[in-house]
């Protein structure tokens, strides 16, 4: 007899038994079985009925049989719990002497996932299977920015052709004007090539991509300014790790590197750590300026190639065609740029007189390309400043609590330091 | 302050093994939490605060979370940044004499906890600086995961290769400034030295793994590495408990893959945007469809880490290209991906032992799609693909011992009332 049946044979029973028609048989989890009599017919609840719970419209009770009842049923709950318990444990025992293959297979079905997922883009989104060898080369041609082009932007997407060596085209100076594209431009060979190198097929119409050991980017501002450091340091520390560890086979892209000082050091540190990239470390190299001076480095050195984003001049405002093509940016748009960015007439038209200055200026000092020429040992000296330094005294200005440095002692801690580096 | 209860003294000399974590107190149906652990919870979780004993003058602060809802308070208290110890009524209360005994059985920490985006690894990352290089280890614990390398790379770039939820490091370098710098993204936890001791940290991988040297997994002699993997597979033994499947060491080689440092992971937005870190307008956002998590894992994964070996690159480009042929066989594999689920996950709660009767189901369900895939993949004209199928063994004796156990939509996941053909008797329960 089920459980169902048994309460409802109770209830015509206790019914019949008593008179009281509305009598019923209930659970709650907090009290258990119950026989519950409405108010009204209270006087009728026969002698073996005990107490067990007042409501507001009734009374509920329990019986001798009923009680008997719920223990029968709590102790096969119970009962059933291990049971249960104890049976589940010995399935998952059974499983688990499987396990071995199942992760095996596992990892099996994340590559074949992994592996229809590159198909399935490659198909929708029109990629092409490059190439890939240990040749050094770098050709694509109409790459596309794999993210870019799927953006919905109102403007196309532009694709652009690359090639890149370890040879003749092995540093490539991009010019043109901010907002251009040339980090665009950048990313996208970049990306093309880690694409390519996950197995990937990449946007473009053909590709060639000769293996590269590692990515280094120098590009914009890190978060490393929110700690405090100045955007200089930080970009200058980032120049030193991909000085410290590209190698012949690296892929560096280097965005507006010197920036972050004067125009005059900037020029000199961008010049110094192209001649360095170019003669001592061969990395294929993409170096965006917009320091046009520095698309004179192909004077003096071989294997540079120069190029610029293209934009085009319509009276005194400018368009960005997002082109990429060979030779120098004719000159960079700043002003006109400014004025996209919505600065307002009066400043741009200042910001004209001040440049007709300055150029004139310029005119004045003519002859070879000044920043090619080198002036003995003072450069390399200034870029080895921080890396002559030992160790010891960086730690130690490290440890030095600022906030809690009283003046006096700030003198006393310099001077030591001073009497370090120049014993060393 | 007063005498303690028996109780409060028990709680108290459980908490003061685990003073970096908030305790959650079994009393009942609710987890409680006592002192400066409730004032802490109390405001992370928005629960009112009281005390156990109003009368008296010094009273102990405390609040409390019912058991069957403490899923979500403890996500929220890992997500605000601190470690759970769960600790549970050992005997039934009934039988127990005297007061309950009680014992945490967990300790979760950030590193530790299951993720909340299932095509991401959750990667608990423990560093042991030797001479001029790192020794690195990193768990997974949700998928079993356990990789060990040695690097001299600079600490960030490491971290940020695998973007750990917790960053494990021996406790002598709580004040290392680099270290502390370099490091101030992560979540780091501090373990003692002696953990890391090279000896001890081999003698602990022997026992663990159950191995007489680590020939087998090719990290034998790695001693920063070793000392890392050994330290961390104590503290995961130490929060843990028993609950720990991790089965074997992988050991990568250097220069197996391309190296990405922390600012070109950044500026390439191969996983994260610059600006808020979502995953659209990223690299993985625009090639991610993948249909399981561990494919969407693997593909992560392999944008982070691109190879650098020719024959690696084409082998997959071969495949991917027969898979861009061939439609019919793309298009089934597709529908029979759709249906697996998280079997790397599901193997490892079933390895730990702390798999539900819903894990056995899904299970089962996702070993039912294998033989179709294999059977298509077999037929395949691409060797990859090819030995891949290979890997999907048949599963049919294992689909069988769970479907004839469990039934299909099981109400409870601890298993009860999950069985099949129970006899009447018992099956009088369910009606009442």
């Amino acid at each position: 007899m089920s459980g169902k049946d048994f309460l409802a044979g109770l209830e015509q029973k206790e019914r019949k038994r008593t008179g009281i028609s509305s009598l019923k048989v209930g659970y709650t989890r907090a009290f258990g079985y119950y026989i519950e009599v409405t108010n009204s017919n209270l006087e009728m609840v026969p002698a073996d009925y005990t107490r067990k719970q007042t409501l507001v419209g009734g009374e509920r009770f329990i019986t001798p049989e009923l009680k008997e009842y719920e223990t029968k049923i709590l102790g096969a709950e119970e009962r059933l719990k291990h049971l249960e318990y104890r049976i589940f444990q010995e399935i998952l025992g059974n499983v688990r002497k499987e396990t071995e293959r199942l992760f095996r297979a596992a990892r099996a079905v994340a590559v074949i996932d992994f592996l229809t997922c590159l198909a399935v883009v490659a198909k929708r989104y029109n990629y092409v299977r490059p190439v890939v060898d240990e040749s050094g080369v770098i050709e694509i041609t109409d790459g596309r920015h794999p993210v870019l082009e799927r953006m919905p932007f109102s403007e196309r997407f532009i694709p652009n052709s690359t090639l890149m060596d370890t040879g003749e085209n092995r540093l490539l100076i991009i010019t043109g004007p901010n907002m251009a594209g040339k980090s665009t431009y950048m990313r996208q060979v970049a990306l093309l090539v880690l694409m390519a190198q996950t197995g990937s097929f990449i946007p473009a119409s053909d590709a060639r991509i000769g293996i590269v050991d590692r990515i280094f980017t120098r590009i914009g501002a890190s978060d490393s300014i929110a700690k405090g450091q100045s955007t200089f340091m930080v970009e200058m520390v980032e120049v030193a790790n991909i000085i410290h560890n590209a190698s012949e086979k690296s892929l560096l892209l280097l965005d507006e590197v010197g920036r972050g000082t004067s125009t005059f050091d900037g020029i000199s540190i961008a010049w110094a750590v192209a001649e360095h990239i170019l003669n001592k470390i061969r990395a294929r190299t993409l170096f965006a300026t917009h320091y046009n001076e520095l698309t004179e480095l192909g004077l003096s050195h071989d294997g540079v190639r120069n190029y610029n984003i293209s934009v085009k001049e319509w009276g005194d405002e400018i368009i960005f065609l997002r082109k990429i093509e060979k030779g120098p940016a004719d000159k960079s748009y700043g002003i006109q740029v400014a004025r996209l960015a919505g600065l307002s007439g009066d400043i741009i038209s200042r910001a004209k007189e001040v440049l007709a200055n300055l150029e004139k200026d310029e005119l004045n000092e003519t002859g070879a390309p000044k920043f090619a020429e080198r002036k003995t040992k003072k450069a390399a000296m200034q870029l080895d400043l921080f890396s002559s330094v030992p160790e010891s005294v960086v730690s130690e200005i490290m440890q030095i609590d600022v906030k809690r440095l009283k003046p006096e002692d700030a003198l006393k801690k310099l001077t030591e330091l001073k009497r370090k580096l120049t014993k060393n | 302050m007063s005498e303690l209860t028996p109780l409060m003294k028990q709680y108290f000399s459980i908490k003061e093994s685990h003073p970096d974590a908030i305790v959650l107190f079994r009393l009942g149906d609710f987890y409680e939490m006592f002192g400066e652990d409730a004032e802490t919870a109390s405001k992370i979780l928005q629960i009112a605060l009281t005390t156990r004993d109003r009368t008296k003058e010094d009273p102990v602060p405390m609040c409390g979370i019912p058991y069957f809802a403490s899923e979500s308070y403890i996500a929220k208290l890992i997500k605000a940044g601190y470690k759970v110890a769960i600790c549970e009524q050992m005997e039934d209360p009934k039988e127990a004499k005297g007061i309950v005994r009680r014992e945490v059985v967990k300790v979760i920490t950030p590193g530790t906890y299951s993720p909340e985006n299932p095509k991401e690894n959750v990667y608990i990352a423990c560093i042991y600086p030797f001479n001029d290089k790192f020794g690195v280890a990193l768990a997974d614990i949700s998928t079993g995961e356990f990789l060990v390398y040695e690097t001299e790379e600079n600490i960030e770039d490491e971290a940020h290769r695998f973007e750990p939820r917790e960053v494990l490091l021996p406790r002598s370098f709580r004040e290392n400034i680099h270290c502390r710098e370099s490091l101030s993204s992560f979540y780091v936890s501090f373990f003692d030295d002696g953990y890391f001791d090279y000896s001890e940290a081999y003698r602990i991988l022997l026992k663990h793994f159950r191995v007489s040297s680590l020939d087998g997994y090719g990290c034998e002699g790695m001693t920063a590495a070793v000392s890392a993997a050994g330290a961390l597979v104590s503290y995961l033994a130490a929060t843990q408990k028993e609950n720990l499947s991790i089965r074997k060491i992988t050991t990568l080689r250097q220069g197996s893959s391309m190296f990405l440092d922390a600012a070109t992971q950044r500026n390439l937005e191969l996983t994260h945007t610059l600006k808020d870190r979502l995953s659209e307008g990223t690299l993985l956002g625009v090639l991610d469809e993948t249909l399981t998590p561990m494919g969407g894992r693997f593909l992560r994964n392999s944008l982070l880490k691109p190879l650098i070996n020719k024959a690696e690159i084409t082998r997959r480009q071969d495949a991917a290209g027969y898979l861009l042929e061939d439609y019919e066989l793309r298009e089934m594999l597709m529908t029979s991906l759709g249906k697996i689920q998280d079997m790397e996950r599901l193997a490892s709660r079933i390895d730990a032992g702390t798999a539900n009767a819903r894990d056995l189901i899904a299970m089962k369900q996702t070993i039912s799609v294998l033989p179709k895939l294999r059977k298509a993949l077999l037929a395949s004209g691409d060797p990859y693909l090819h030995s891949l199928a290979e890997d999907l063994a048949d599963f049919n004796a294992v689909a069988d011992i769970i479907g004839k156990g469990i039934i299909d939509s099981p109400l409870s996941v601890s298993g009860t009332g999950a069985l099949s053909g129970m006899d009447s008797d018992l099956k009088l329960t369910n009606s009442g």
